[in-house]
């Protein structure tokens, strides 16, 4: 009997299991057999040469390069959004007049393409006649040439893509204190808490269940950082801000060389592996209790 | 909450409406017929050729934006309204390269898709020969050096030349006392720079991009009377690079004197031309045709021409470069064969293709369009032929499809960033290392 319901279930976890290897497993299994084979990416003659491409990669300053940056978006770009995205909810959480559209306008950037969003700051950064410039020279400073050096460049990326999307965090967490239980609250005003410790004891304690899932979007998303790169800095100068996306994208389309492409992200596959399984462990040990 | 939520969402459906309506387009019948008049009726459409095609759907590939787009949909239209066939426009951009290679890869390509530039060194293999066409007799000797295979064969309906050289603003050279056509070496192009200079504007708009390391890298290394002759060892993937240090020490004078903008490293397209058209730069190094009609877009007051690139040393060749400008191959494996034939020949027709070279303002290349060409592509480079009369100019082969293999123009913009990023000797060379190990990658895999 318990056999044969198993089999049922079994049945019902097919499809999911079906989807999982075709959309998961599949790629990824493809994509490290890619990085064995020297191939152009459109030919349908593919030349098998080892481990060379993955040899290769280890020696690719560009690839190191790359890899310093995305580690530096995916936790800068956590880091801060998550600062920011926590004090405008608490912010935005407070009942004043105007509150919806304030609400409204943090959050629009985020459903604007990186992009667009890219171009439009690159007119804010730039060296003659950007905006932030024109403010430097009008209060009679010297302009900054604000992405003359790689990293220069890459906290540009860095601070404009967590400003631009930190509407999406305060979501969360905006979620989060509203979740929050007001007789918690209500009990601590009466033992005479004052605000602040009241939102160090009570509200900040109470909002790890945001806080996690905010951590653990945000470094995926920025993991993956794209398209603000690419209309921001271009991944330059010289690939100073370039991110492995960006790089593997590079290598992949421009310069044809996609089983060196696909080396590059099955190493950007295991760099993810690493850094978030600790992560995920110490995450999931966190407990909430009211 | 409430409210806030549905203000979202109704701004994410409405963003999700407009987003949606710029990729894969389907025009129905009814939707074409408005439009049939501004495309232009082919003059061989007889009766026999009205709704020919009914039931077939043609899918079309194209990188086209802008005015471009606007201007092949109306053609595409006006197709549709003659020959009662479908056309489904995939419009992919700038990831137009990408999904290409990717719908290679799967063997899965359009019926009709344009070339980029790489109908011989990249998409041969999936294209139709199509040296049978009539519009194939008609190219003019400039596209056929351009498309034609070694074996005589084409595999491309091409109606333009993108045509490359440098961008003059006129204005800044006259406000600076330089007579731009009296130049004919890059030498004396630099020494427009520093009289540009001391005048108080900057010589150079251009940013670092594979055009400058590469579209002129003839006139240092392969054209007649030059600075070297390395054109056979370049094609039989002999040569070590090293006489392309002629070109970089070029651009390490110019970094050297500051003739580039101070954030040249970081300006995008889109800002260079802006500045040019603002009157701030005299020269853009190695442009289309295209570049002058955007220019006088920004500001119609200026003036702007094209020129021809300079030679390396007195009594070698200026150089004038084209490749394929708006060219179409059809699939061949693709079902509707005969269908997409019908559309390429429909394009070639010099009424409809005069109303492509509009909008995309490329030279004609076939003939019989070619005696009634007044498209701004085409003026641009009759002005300049008028005013650099007397010059030496060549007209070559796009420098890169001559001479590398596919996939080293992304090398050479990487290598124009690099250079732009460290000019002194040592980052010459390391831009010498790099190129020669990319060519050695590409040609291999090649």
């Amino acid at each position: 009997m318990q056999k044969k319901l198993d089999r049922k279930y079994l049945l019902f976890m097919l499809p999911a299991i079906i989807m999982v290897v075709a959309l998961r497993f599949f790629p990824i299994g493809n994509a490290l057999r890619m990085g064995f084979f020297d191939w152009n990416g459109y030919s349908q003659d593919m030349n098998f040469i080892g481990l060379d491409n993955f040899k290769e990669v280890l020696g690719d300053s560009y690839f190191w390069i790359a890899l310093r940056n995305t580690l530096i978006y995916a936790f800068g770009i956590t880091i801060v959004k998550n600062i920011l995205g926590l004090a405008l909810a608490f912010f935005v959480n407070n009942k004043f007049r105007g509150r919806s559209v304030i609400r409204a306008t943090i959050y629009l950037p985020v459903m604007i393409s990186g992009f667009i969003m890219g171009q439009i700051m690159y007119y804010f950064y730039q060296y003659n006649g950007g905006i932030f410039n024109e403010i430097l020279i009008k209060l009679g400073m010297e302009p900054v040439y604000w992405m003359e050096t790689g990293l220069g460049a890459t906290i540009i990326v860095l601070l404009t893509t967590s400003f631009l999307h930190c509407g999406s965090t305060m979501l969360l967490y905006l979620a989060g204190l509203q979740n929050i239980p007001h007789e918690l609250l209500e009990s601590a005003r009466l033992d005479g808490a004052s605000k602040w410790k009241e939102t160090l004891h009570i509200t900040l304690p109470l909002l790890q269940p945001s806080m996690i899932t905010s951590v653990v979007l945000n470094l995926i998303a920025s993991f993956k950082i794209y398209d603000i790169i690419t209309s921001l800095s271009g991944g330059g100068p010289d690939g100073g801000s370039t991110s492995l996306t960006l790089l593997i994208s590079r290598y992949y389309f421009g310069y044809n060389r996609a089983g060196y492409a696909a080396a590059i992200a099955m190493l950007f596959f295991f760099v993810i592996i690493i850094i978030s399984m600790p992560i995920n462990k110490w995450l999931s040990s966190r407990k909430v209790e009211y | 909450m409430k409210k806030f939520l549905v203000c979202i969402l109704c701004l994410v459906m409405a963003l999700s409406v407009v987003a949606c309506g710029g990729e894969s387009e389907t025009k129905s019948e009814g939707e074409n017929a408005g439009t049939a008049q501004e495309g232009g009726k082919p003059s061989q459409a007889g009766s026999d050729t009205v709704n020919s095609l009914a039931g077939v759907t043609l899918e079309v590939a194209v990188n086209y934006t802008g005015d471009s787009l606007t201007a092949f949909q109306q053609i595409c239209s006006a197709f549709e309204s003659v020959y009662g066939a479908t056309i489904v426009i995939d419009n992919y951009g700038s990831d137009y390269s990408s999904t290409m290679i990717n719908r290679m890869a799967a063997n899965n390509l359009p019926d009709v898709f344009v070339t980029a530039g790489w109908s011989l060194r990249r998409y041969k293999d999936y294209s139709l020969d199509l040296s049978d066409q009539e519009y194939c007799k008609d190219y003019d000797e400039s596209a056929l050096g351009v498309i034609q295979d070694t074996d005589g064969k084409i595999y491309v309906c091409m109606v333009s030349n993108g045509v490359n050289g440098n961008v003059v603003n006129l204005s800044v050279c006259e406000a600076a006392g330089v007579d731009p056509f009296a130049i004919t070496t890059w030498d004396e192009f630099l020494d427009a720079c520093a009289k540009i200079k001391a005048a108080g504007f900057t010589p150079i708009a251009s940013n670092p991009d594979a055009g400058l390391t590469s579209n002129l890298a003839g006139t240092f290394l392969t054209y007649k009377g030059e600075v070297a002759n390395v054109g056979e060892a370049l094609k039989n993937g002999t040569w070590d690079w090293e006489e392309y240090m002629y070109l970089l020490k070029f651009y390490q004078t110019a970094l050297k004197s500051e003739y580039f903008f101070k954030d040249a490293r970081s300006i995008n397209t889109n800002d260079m031309y802006e500045r040019m058209a603002a009157g701030q730069a005299a020269f853009i190094i190695s442009e289309n045709t295209a570049s002058i009609a955007t220019l006088y877009s920004l500001n119609p007051n200026g003036n702007f021409t094209f020129a021809p690139f300079p030679a390396s040393k007195a009594g070698g060749e200026e150089a004038v470069v084209s490749g394929e400008g708006d060219a179409f191959s059809i699939w061949k494996d693709s079902k509707n064969i005969d269908a997409a034939k019908v559309f390429l020949n429909y394009l070639a027709t010099p009424e409809v293709s005069l109303k492509l070279l509009d909008a995309t303002s490329r030279v004609s290349c076939q003939k019989a369009t070619m005696a009634v060409d007044e498209t701004p592509g085409t003026k641009a480079l009759a002005v300049m032929q008028n005013n650099y009369k007397g010059h030496n100019i060549g007209y070559y082969n796009i420098w890169d499809r001559e001479y590398l293999p596919s996939g080293m123009w992304a090398y050479m913009g990487t290598a124009c960033n690099k250079l732009f990023a460290d000019y002194t000797d040592s980052g010459l060379r390391a831009v010498i290392d790099f190129l020669r190990d990319g060519y050695k990658n590409v040609y291999v895999a090649e």
